[in-house]
């Protein structure tokens, strides 16, 4: 059976990118289904009415859709990119 | 009781009388020769027949053949699969909606505890032992597995142990075991049914089943070895089954024996796990130190199929692939150090907890070398997109977000929020379908010609795959929402802000379950009427200097003309090519 | 089908032998009439079974170059283990099961040793 060569890194991209727009929008949808859409209570977790804020260091945000989304594309991004930094960084090293 | 008594004796009777006349017919024991000395166990005889094997069914009930029994254990997989996966759609369609609308909660218990134990014990180690079963032999140049009839009484455990487990649905009068796959006392050890006992009984037997073959397989891969295969050649997915088998050595025996407490608390009296008396928790941390190194057990292998295929249609050898190998020897012996993770809500110590976590945290390094390995494997090479290759990345893409996902478990205070939440669910459903599924499904595409002389059929195949991932990603990634949402697990009904996600997660399932179906239908009609392969390197392996043992048996066999038509030399200049 | 010949199945083809499924049979019939009360014939037929599986493939593998001696260690095994069980446990129905099924692979085994030794 033959099939037309792809190249990896090609693949290994898509794979990346798909990573990450998943995330982001995982964190989309968690917003809408646990925070409300907009800051209004939905879910079980939220306690009390009104907007819930969330920080990472000293970054403070609003638990929303949009944040969660961001935080998402911006988190796995850079967990995922560091991997494949290493990745390219092995290789070049390896198959030079 | 006296008449009952009477009848069974007379039913007995009868079927020790067929046993002994379908044997007589079979086997003439004035036959057996007195051998030298003990120890001439096989393979000694060297008069045989022009054939190998009895014809018909004959063959499939009497076979000691390492290839024969590995397409039994895949078949039985298939079916067990079916089984487990028809009872989760059932579930999934009562989750639609958050009343009880289709099935009560009784039923939905006993499904949801049979789709477990299905998939885990009769589908995932039985499936993973028709790939040892079939192509270890063949990758590490032995004739067959070390010792043939005990490899067919594993298989043959199995069956009644499939029976056993789902006895309650197939007895009539009879309630379903509802204690989930986990089996937690006291309410294991309180309900009556008798289809508790006879799951029990299954399992007991299921595990006596792996550990045979595990014994089975570390002695292959010590002993049978070809000449040409020293340790630093063997294999990679002999590799993962070595280190897999040892796992199996030490955990089923120890749920061998954790079953039988289990049943001598149900029916003798005994109080091991009662809560007067005895300890229900003693209970979880028996069935965690043998079900998390079961975990391992499904996986290893799986990532030793991924290891193998996917450099093959990389067009490169596995990157590091020594390092492979550590990573999975690592975690192996960690697989051991992480049961009581399983445990952080149930009030155990703190210092323990701690321990524990980090133990857990661990084992996502050498997870990590794994897909690290692969995925550079990937980089500079030029793959080529066949089905298993597809497979094999898709292992690849949900590896990563059931191992991520797990990360956030293992950290106590995290899983005290989460834990018992459908977010478990979704973390494992990712390694256990979206992982260890699709790389056995890799592996059936991969090796479909070999084992049939045809090739499956393409569009078919990849339709399976993108149907699959994006079924599984929908229905896991709406458990993980669930689970963020506050969705407890196995629970029939629901709170009706949970309806959206769960109707996601329903219409995944079918995606995934029409996906299945276009596997099935796949393997049967291409088994029957594929294409014949032409070649017997369909993989074009030889020209990336990938071709391994299994192949190079396979272009001998395609060599060597039917055994009933001669059975003398292989035809000189007749190859397929 | 297979035609009777001088042979036995597992001699004419080495990849092929009778006994697995009925030793499986056995162990599982045995287990389950040894956990439910009030069975017994089927713990006892399940036992009998099992134990002449075992004598079989052993034979049948050449473990052993007769059936008598099996058949006797098996029934040993199988007296002592229920004896115990009658004695020190509450099990008894449960034990004179398992020693009685000794006794009778036992007193099969001296039959075994009769016949194999020419003097039946």
């Amino acid at each position: 059976m033959s099939e037309p060569d792809t190249r990896g890194r090609r693949v290994v991209l898509w794979m990346y990118a798909s990573a990450v727009a998943v995330s982001g929008l995982f964190g989309y949808v968690l917003g809408i289904i646990v925070y409300g859409d907009g800051g209004g209570p939905a879910g079980p977790l939220v306690e009390g009415s009104g907007a819930a804020y969330g920080s990472v260091g000293p970054v403070t945000f609003q638990l929303n859709p949009v944040n969660l989304g961001l935080f998402g594309v911006v988190s796995v991004g850079t967990l995922l990119g560091v991997g494949l930094l290493a990745i390219v960084y092995a290789s070049e090293r390896a198959d030079a | 009781m006296a008449s009952s008594s009477l009848v069974l004796t007379v039913l007995m009777g009868v079927l020790l009388v067929a046993v002994a006349a379908s044997l007589a017919r079979l086997e003439d024991w004035r036959s057996y020769t007195p051998l030298s000395d003990v120890g001439g166990a096989l393979g000694e005889r060297t008069e045989h027949g022009h054939e190998e094997k009895p014809g018909g069914l004959v063959r499939w009930f009497t076979t000691v053949d390492h290839k024969d029994i590995g397409i039994l254990y895949g078949v039985y997989g298939a079916i067990a699969f079916v089984w487990g996966g028809l009872a989760v759609l059932l579930m999934r369609i009562e989750l639609a909606a958050p009343a009880t609308n289709v099935i009560g909660p009784s039923l939905y218990n006993g499904l949801m505890t049979s789709h477990g134990i299905t998939m885990l014990f009769l589908f995932g180690t039985p499936m993973i032992a028709a790939f040892g079963n079939y192509f270890i032999p063949l990758l590490i140049g032995a004739d067959d597995m070390a010792f043939p009839r005990i490899n067919a009484i594993a298989f043959w455990l199995l069956p009644p142990g499939a029976l056993l487990v789902w006895s309650g649905f197939l007895l009539p009068g009879v309630a379903t075991a509802q204690t989930s796959w986990t089996m937690y006392t006291p309410l294991s050890i309180q309900m009556s049914s008798p289809a508790i006992d006879m799951m029990l009984l299954g399992l007991h037997l299921t595990g006596v089943s792996a550990t045979m073959g595990a014994v089975n397989f570390i002695a292959t891969i010590f002993t049978e070895r070809g000449d040409d295969v020293g340790w630093p050649s063997l294999d990679i997915f002999s590799w993962t089954m070595l280190t897999q088998s040892g796992l199996i050595l030490f955990a089923f025996p120890l749920l061998g024996s954790a079953l039988v407490m289990l049943l001598l608390d149900r029916n003798f009296g005994t109080t091991f796990f009662t809560v007067a008396g005895g300890d229900p928790i003693l209970w979880q941390h028996l069935f965690w130190f043998f079900g998390h190194p079961e975990v391992y057990i499904l996986v290893l292998p799986p990532m030793g199929l991924v290891s193998l295929i996917l450099p093959k249609f990389s067009g490169r050898k596995l990157f590091g692939f020594k390092f492979v190998v550590y990573s999975t020897l690592a975690i192996g012996v960690l697989s051991f150090g992480v049961w009581a993770h399983h445990m952080f809500t149930t009030g155990i110590d703190p210092r323990l907890r701690a321990s524990f976590m980090a133990v857990s945290l661990a084992i996502a390094i050498p997870s990590a070398v794994k897909v690290f390995n692969w995925i550079t494997t990937m980089w500079n090479g030029k793959l080529r997109l066949t089905a298993p290759m597809l497979f094999c990345i898709g292992f690849v893409q949900n590896f990563i977000i059931g191992g991520v996902t797990g990360i956030f478990l293992a950290a106590i205070p995290v899983d005290l929020i989460l834990h018992d939440t459908y977010y478990v669910v979704g973390h494992f459903h990712f390694i256990v379908y979206g992982a260890i599924g699709f790389a056995l499904f890799a592996g059936t595409y991969y090796w479909f010609p070999m084992v049939t002389g045809r090739m499956y059929q393409k569009r078919f195949a990849h339709a399976h795959f993108w149907l699959g991932l994006v079924g599984s990603n929908l229905t896991f990634l709406a458990m993980l929402w669930l689970g963020y949402g506050g969705m407890p697990r196995r629970y029939a009904t629901y709170l009706p802000q949970f309806a959206t996600a769960h109707q996601i997660a329903t219409a995944g399932a079918f995606l995934i379950a029409i996906s299945t179906l276009l596997w099935v239908w796949n393997m049967v009609v291409s088994w029957k009427e594929g294409a014949k392969v032409d070649t017997a390197d369909p993989w074009d392996l030889e020209e990336t200097g990938q071709l391994t043992n299994d192949w190079e048996w396979y272009e001998q066999q395609r060599d060597t003309p039917v055994p009933a038509t001669d059975g003398g030399e292989p035809d000189d200049g007749q190859s397929a090519d | 089908m297979v035609e009777q010949t001088e042979q036995g199945l597992s001699d004419q083809y080495p990849r092929a032998s009778p006994w697995p499924i009925p030793l499986v049979l056995g162990l599982v019939i045995s287990e389950i009439g040894i956990l439910f009360d009030g069975i017994l014939p089927v713990a006892v037929g399940g036992l009998v079974l099992l134990a002449g599986s075992v004598v079989g493939i052993l034979r049948e593998s050449g473990f052993a170059s007769t059936l008598y001696w099996p058949a006797f260690a098996v029934g040993a095994l199988f007296a002592a283990l229920g004896g115990t069980l009658y004695v020190a446990t509450s099990a008894t129905a449960r034990g004179l099961a398992l020693g009685g099924t000794g006794v009778v692979v036992v007193a099969a085994s001296v039959a075994l040793f009769l016949y194999e030794t020419g003097r039946l």
